[in-house]
């Protein structure tokens, strides 16, 4: 059951995260200043979002780990598809993004 | 150390770690496929496919912040494929932000006896893969278009 929690709270956690990152992502190539911002936390924005996506993923793994409940097969089961599921959106997202944004420039 | 912080070294790392990463959880995939209920084994794949990613990304980002940036970067965009910088490597190095979450999560599931979640663990596992290979696609694109370049600019 611990480890059942475990597993959920991490895949959710990395759900969050990866959404996150296409949040970021997408708002930083039209916000200069946010660019600037991040490069200014590390002297580089890519080694910020680095940082940033590992510490809110261990934040939110902890926060969730502490605040669910105990979980079962099933909704493990549910949580990991998830996961599977929104990578997927989410690394298109990304590369599309991409692809449509240097279309239009 | 002054041979390891070489550029080509660096890339030859990237790779290579790269690529332990992707056979690890190729590896673990087929662990699941086969129905193989050996739970250390599925733990050392998942434990090694970790490492290979995480030290993938250290010095791959290492390589991208000190020498991509000034060095590669400015040749891809003058050159014929310019594209292989605005797609391929944007796309690539904000992909490769959602490995690492993504394969703790399964190197957790590894160590889960229940049966149901055996097929989510070889598809999570089998993306990472399969994202690990597509990053490296990216990767051969953005190469290809920086030789390229240098012909270009030499021509």
């Amino acid at each position: 059951m611990k480890n059942l929690k475990l597993i959920c709270s991490s895949a959710y956690s990395a759900l969050v995260t990866g959404l996150a990152t296409v949040a970021v992502t997408i708002y930083m190539e039209y916000s200069p200043a946010f660019k600037v911002f991040l490069t200014s936390l590390t002297s580089h924005h890519w080694i910020s979002k680095s940082l940033g996506s590992l510490i809110l993923y261990s934040l939110l793994w902890f926060i969730l780990y502490k605040s669910m409940g105990d979980k079962n097969e099933q909704q493990t089961k549910r949580a990991l598809w998830s996961l599977f599921v929104f990578t997927i959106l989410s690394a298109l997202a990304i590369f599309l993004f991409y692809v449509w944004h240097f279309l239009a420039t | 150390m002054e041979i390891l912080l070489a550029k080509p070294v660096l890339i030859g790392m990237h790779l290579g770690l790269a690529i332990l990463g992707i056979d690890a959880f190729l590896w673990l995939a087929g662990e699941y496929a086969a129905g193989a209920q050996v739970v250390r084994r599925r733990i050392i794949a998942a434990v090694l496919g970790f490492l290979g990613f995480m030290g993938s990304w250290v010095v791959g980002g290492y390589y991208y912040v000190k020498f991509y940036g000034p060095l590669v970067k400015p040749v891809i965009k003058a050159g014929l494929a310019p594209w292989a910088h605005a797609i391929a490597m944007e796309a690539k190095e904000h992909i490769f932000l959602l490995i690492v979450p993504i394969a703790i999560t399964v190197l957790l599931t590894t160590r889960a006896t229940e049966s149901s979640l055996r097929r989510p663990t070889m598809w999570l596992a089998l993306l990472l893969a399969g994202m690990g290979l597509a990053i490296g696609a990216m990767g051969f694109i953005i190469s290809a278009a920086y030789r390229f370049g240098v012909i270009n600019t030499v021509v």
